[in-house]
């Protein structure tokens, strides 16, 4: 990340430029084993692990963090903005959503001890203060803001920049972006059974609106008639892209990515009239809440 | 009610009581609106085939001016508004069980509306009057043809004045409390039609008193100002009466009861308070308006209007669905959809027309009454396609669906030839479909002019090829096929529904096909409902209309999608405009 | 809840104004959202990155002064060249164009630099026509009485046409004008 040693990476090809940070290499290795150890646990237990594909879904949500913050996607977000942009994405889209379908969070308290799990149960949903904090914090309109607020401030001009001129305020951008989309996700995809997921008008709003929004700044970088981020006038050119194709393609590639909220709308209302979704939500949904209830004092 | 009532029958199908002065004023209005609709058809496949290059039917520009002005006129003034003023006596009398009060102003009206259509028809035919329909000062007319536009419109003022006295009468004397939401619709055409026409009426006094020499100067700049308030307001009633008639043929066809009452009524309210501000978008690139005022007519005032079409559109739907649901039809997203009538010429006119009104018209409409946009498209055929879009395929095509049931009953007759009925809403519909498809592209992507007779321009030099290309031509082509069609649908109609007024056999019990039983009638037990209520089962988590809610997104994913790259094509420009 | 539902063509019974449901809601939210995504496209992201803005205005102008003031500019900036019977003129960059549009032509000609900015002054002296600058596809009313004043700066060169797009009378589809666009 250090913009000397970027500069001065063109030369090298794009699919082997890595940079391991030390600090996000040990993370990543020690969800990687958690979870790992996580689903031991549990299966001693007797407890159900979570379907196969979950558990490949939370693998490739790591493996999709690890390729863009470690990355050639890391390697290039300051010399290409559209890498940045991708980076971005890759984060938010791909890497929170699949991490949290693979249920984190039950894994964990299934492979506690029965004691610990319900300590913790009890701290996290049965206490007043903590879970009237996550009411609100997992609220619709609390996520929409937060994750939309977000987005639309690191793309004002003096933000964006700051952000590749300084090594701590990019790393605090790329925590942000992070931080809101796990929680966009939490309420959409609903990782602990039936515990603050919004209902499906609320996830329908949030969905549109938050295309809507991320449409309109995607609409500002593409069609913009001067490079919005001075910082990329300077920076290296690889592949010959000018600034302003440059800039274009990356609002070009956020403006398509707002289809995924389309799909998302679209595959909720599927769902929902599929005749088995409701036998299938009381299954799937169904037990694990039971399980919390179980573990109330 | 009560037992037969002097100077009235009683309908045997719908069990309503008409009063006779109200049905011999809607049966002179509807026919009157009908034989224009064909003097219009005749005159628009005359222009659509001008248009054409390669066909290029007139050869004379002074006729093709002539007949385009003209055929504006006869379709947008006078077959949607006599025919308008037939949907109001019809929901402002006969729906409400009432008597009509004032039937000779009515017929005033009338013969006011009739002397004025006639005196701009033979005025703008023998080429005193070639000033387009929107006669922009300083072009000159005849005086008789400004005189004739004034008689028409205090003819419409009455017959305007006629419903409201008539409902406000009904409302005192306590025949109906609540109207009915159609009655409702068209009450609120009826007010947006008050100021339209005066605002018209303060644009067309000063021209008449002009060509008769009174004053010696019109400000063009003010009088496009007070034009559109007519121009366009006048759009806004047909609209209302529309979106009226939708709800009646939903109503009619499938039985569909509103989703919410108040909201769609909420909708309607907003039509009232909003539209006429929304008029002002005719002026966005004209020098006399301030960067603000363009900004705020053409963003705030806009969309609380396109908010109430918005709710329309999911309220309708959602209706036909959640009555098609409860009789059964309930599996997937859309088996409501796929087992509703589609052979009632009422369902599938009802069905196309909301489509085509809201897909092709209402994007268009939105995408070019912005600002910056409208410089893309003023007075290009984009702006013709729009309102071919709305007031054509939407408007047009709704009065056409519910004639097959509102005209049988009122003239107690069978419908004409049903088979042509049952195709007639498809062949038209496709008509438009396809001239809307062709106009539409050759405005927006080729920057074609409306009104122009001739784009090869003579072969002059100077034209330098500008629209000599194959994407014109075809697009040119596009519209003049689907032109074509549309005309054999309009004729298939006016056959059908003059059919059914003069050779329509003659009965007290008309068949007008599969009609909800409760359309028009109260279920007699009274307190019950007369509908199951599912919704005391329902998960309240789940979508009520989902069904209608995926079309509905499908619809904004499309309105994004245009809207996105309208901004695209404008960010192309080569020029730097500010 | 709504089970007391009437259809649209008979009077609703007793109460008719129920809170609206969820599926109301929503779509009345979702419709208000995309109309605020538009009035932030046309007031706060376009203005802000756009180059096509609608900042012009206009004022009043007596006819004959404004074809006398055309004519003042063709005699001033005039190349001496002619293209078919029009004025050719190449005003200085930055200069004000005085394009009068009258039946059935649109004067003078006009000869630019590619980048440099000028204030277009639009009018007619006769009845009310439409610029419409193509194959770009730009369009503006011009008004007699009225000045539309715009500053148009081209980015590429070539010949631009102008064709008239507000019906002018029998000729109007033969008025046409030109602008040429030179590095």
């Amino acid at each position: 990340m250090s913009l000397a040693l970027l500069h001065g990476s063109t030369g090298g090809s794009f699919l082997t430029s890595w940079s391991p940070d030390p600090l996000l290499v040990n993370l990543l290795a020690l969800a990687a084993v958690a979870y790992a150890l996580g689903l031991r646990a549990a299966a001693r237990r007797g407890r159900r692990r979570p379907s196969r594909w979950r558990i490949a879904a939370y693998y490739g949500g790591l493996a999709a963090v690890t390729v863009a913050l470690l990355g050639p996607l890391d390697t290039w977000n300051d010399e290409l903005f559209f890498i940045h942009m991708l980076q971005h994405l890759v984060v938010m889209i791909v890497a929170a959503p699949l991490l949290l379908l693979g249920r984190p969070v039950q894994v964990t308290l299934q492979a506690l001890p029965p004691k610990q799990s319900s300590l913790l149960v009890r701290i996290l949903f049965l206490r007043a203060g903590p879970r009237r904090a996550a009411t609100l914090l997992t609220h619709p309109l609390t996520v929409f803001a937060l994750y939309n607020l977000n987005l639309a401030l690191w793309h004002w001009p003096p933000m964006y920049v700051a952000a590749l001129e300084s090594e701590l305020v990019h790393a605090i951008e790329h925590a942000a972006f992070f931080g809101t989309a796990l929680l966009f996700w939490w309420v959409i995809i609903d990782p602990v059974p039936r515990h603050h997921r919004a209902e499906p008008h609320w996830q329908f709003g949030m969905c549109f609106g938050t295309c809507m929004i991320g449409g309109l700044v995607a609409a500002a970088l593409t069609l913009a008639n001067r490079v919005l981020y001075p910082f990329y006038l300077d920076a290296g050119r690889p592949w010959g892209i000018s600034p302003m194709t440059d800039q274009q393609l990356g609002g070009g590639i956020m403006w398509i990515s707002g289809a995924l909220y389309f799909a998302l709308m679209f595959a909720m209302l599927i769902r929902m009239v599929s005749p088995d979704s409701s036998a299938a939500n009381r299954a799937t949904g169904a037990a694990p809440a039971r399980q919390l209830d179980q573990l109330r004092p | 009610m009560e037992a037969l009532r002097a100077g009235s029958w009683r309908c045997q199908v719908t069990g309503l009581h008409v009063d006779h002065s109200a049905e011999q004023l809607i049966k002179f209005n509807a026919v009157t609106a009908v034989l224009y609709l064909a003097a219009g058809g005749l005159m628009a496949i005359l222009v659509a085939l001008t248009r054409w290059e390669a066909i290029h039917i007139l050869d004379d520009a002074e006729w093709f001016y002539r007949l385009v002005g003209a055929h504006g006129t006869a379709m947008l003034l006078f077959w949607i508004l006599f025919f308008e003023v037939a949907g109001l006596y019809f929901g402002g009398i006969v729906l409400l069980n009432a008597r009509m009060m004032a039937p000779a102003a009515g017929w005033a009206g009338y013969i006011l509306m009739l002397a004025g259509s006639l005196g701009m028809m033979v005025t703008m035919l023998t080429g005193r009057a070639t000033v387009m329909f929107t006669a922009y000062p300083p072009l000159e007319a005849s005086q008789w043809f400004y005189l004739s536009y004034i008689l028409f419109a205090v003819g419409a003022l009455i017959a305007v004045v006629v419903f409201l006295v008539n409902v406000v009468g009904a409302r005192v004397r306590g025949e109906v409390q609540t109207l009915p939401l159609f009655t409702f619709a068209m009450l609120a055409a009826a007010i947006i039609a008050l100021f339209s026409l005066i605002s018209g009426a303060t644009a067309i006094v000063p021209l008449w008193l002009k060509s008769i020499d009174a004053i010696d100067y019109v400000d063009p700049g003010i009088y496009r100002l007070l034009y559109w308030g007519l121009g366009h307001g006048a759009q806004q009633i047909n609209l209302a009466a529309m979106v009226g008639i939708w709800y009646a043929l939903a109503t009619i066809t499938v039985g569909a009861k509103p989703i919410n009452e108040g909201l769609s009524r909420f909708a309607f309210v907003l039509y009232i308070f909003f539209i006429q501000m929304a008029a002002m978008h005719h002026l966005l690139v004209d020098p006399g308006l301030g960067r603000w005022v363009r900004t705020i007519n053409a963003s705030y005032f806009i969309y609380a209007a396109v908010l109430g079409s918005m709710i329309h559109a999911f309220t309708i739907p959602a209706s036909v669905e959640l009555a098609q649901r409860t009789k059964g039809y309930s599996r997937g997203l859309f088996e409501w959809l796929k087992r509703a009538p589609w052979g009632e010429p009422g369902f599938s006119a009802l069905v196309l027309s909301f489509v085509m009104f809201g897909v092709m018209g209402g994007i268009s409409g939105v995408i070019i009454g912005g600002p910056q946009l409208n410089m893309l498209a003023h007075n290009t055929l984009t702006v013709p396609a729009h309102f071919h879009m709305t007031v054509v395929s939407g408007t047009t095509l709704a009065f056409m669906g519910i004639t097959y049931y509102l005209v049988p009953l009122i003239f107690r007759r069978e419908v004409f030839q049903p088979k042509i009925a049952r195709a007639q809403p498809w062949v038209y519909g496709a008509g438009m479909f396809i001239f809307g498809i062709g106009m539409g592209f050759a405005g927006h992507l080729e920057g074609v002019p409306r009104r122009h007779f001739d784009i090869d321009f003579a072969g002059l030099p100077m034209a330098n090829g500008v629209f000599d290309n194959a994407r014109v031509d075809l697009f040119l082509a596009t519209m003049g096929i689907g032109a074509t069609l549309a005309f054999i649908g309009g004729a298939m109609y006016v056959i059908v529904a003059a059919g059914t007024v003069f050779l329509g056999r003659r009965s007290e019990a008309p068949d007008i096909g599969r009609v909800d039983p409760e359309a028009f009638a109260v279920p007699a037990v009274s307190g019950a409902s007369g509908e199951a209520e599912p919704e005391a089962h329902r998960d309240l988590n789940q979508f009520e209309a989902p069904g209608t809610f995926a079309i509905a997104t499908a619809f904004l994913t499309l309105f994004v999608l245009l809207y996105a790259y309208s901004w695209f094509e404008l960010s192309h420009v080569s020029w730097v405009i500010r | 809840m709504a089970s007391n539902r009437t259809g649209t063509l008979v009077a609703p019974r007793g109460r008719w104004w129920f809170p609206l449901g969820k599926d109301e809601k929503l779509w009345f939210a979702m419709a208000a959202i995309w109309a605020v995504t538009m009035f932030a496209m046309i007031f706060f992201i376009w203005p802000a990155v756009g180059d096509n803005q609608q900042t012009f205005g206009g004022y009043r102008v007596d006819e004959a002064e404004f074809a006398l003031l055309t004519q003042q500019f063709i005699e001033e900036h005039g190349t001496g060249e002619n293209l078919f019977g029009v004025p050719v003129v190449a005003p200085p960059p930055g200069s004000d164009v005085y394009m009068l549009a009258t039946r059935y032509q649109f004067r003078p000609v006009v000869q630019l630099q590619r980048g440099e900015t000028y204030r277009f002054l639009f009018s007619s002296n006769d009845v009310q026509h439409g610029f419409s600058l193509q194959p770009d596809n730009i369009n503006l009313q011009v008004i007699p009485g009225y000045v539309l004043a715009v500053e148009m700066t081209p980015e590429k060169t070539g010949e631009y046409e102008i064709v008239c797009n507000e019906y002018c009378g029998i000729g109007h589809h033969l008025m046409l004008g030109r602008i040429r666009v030179v590095d």
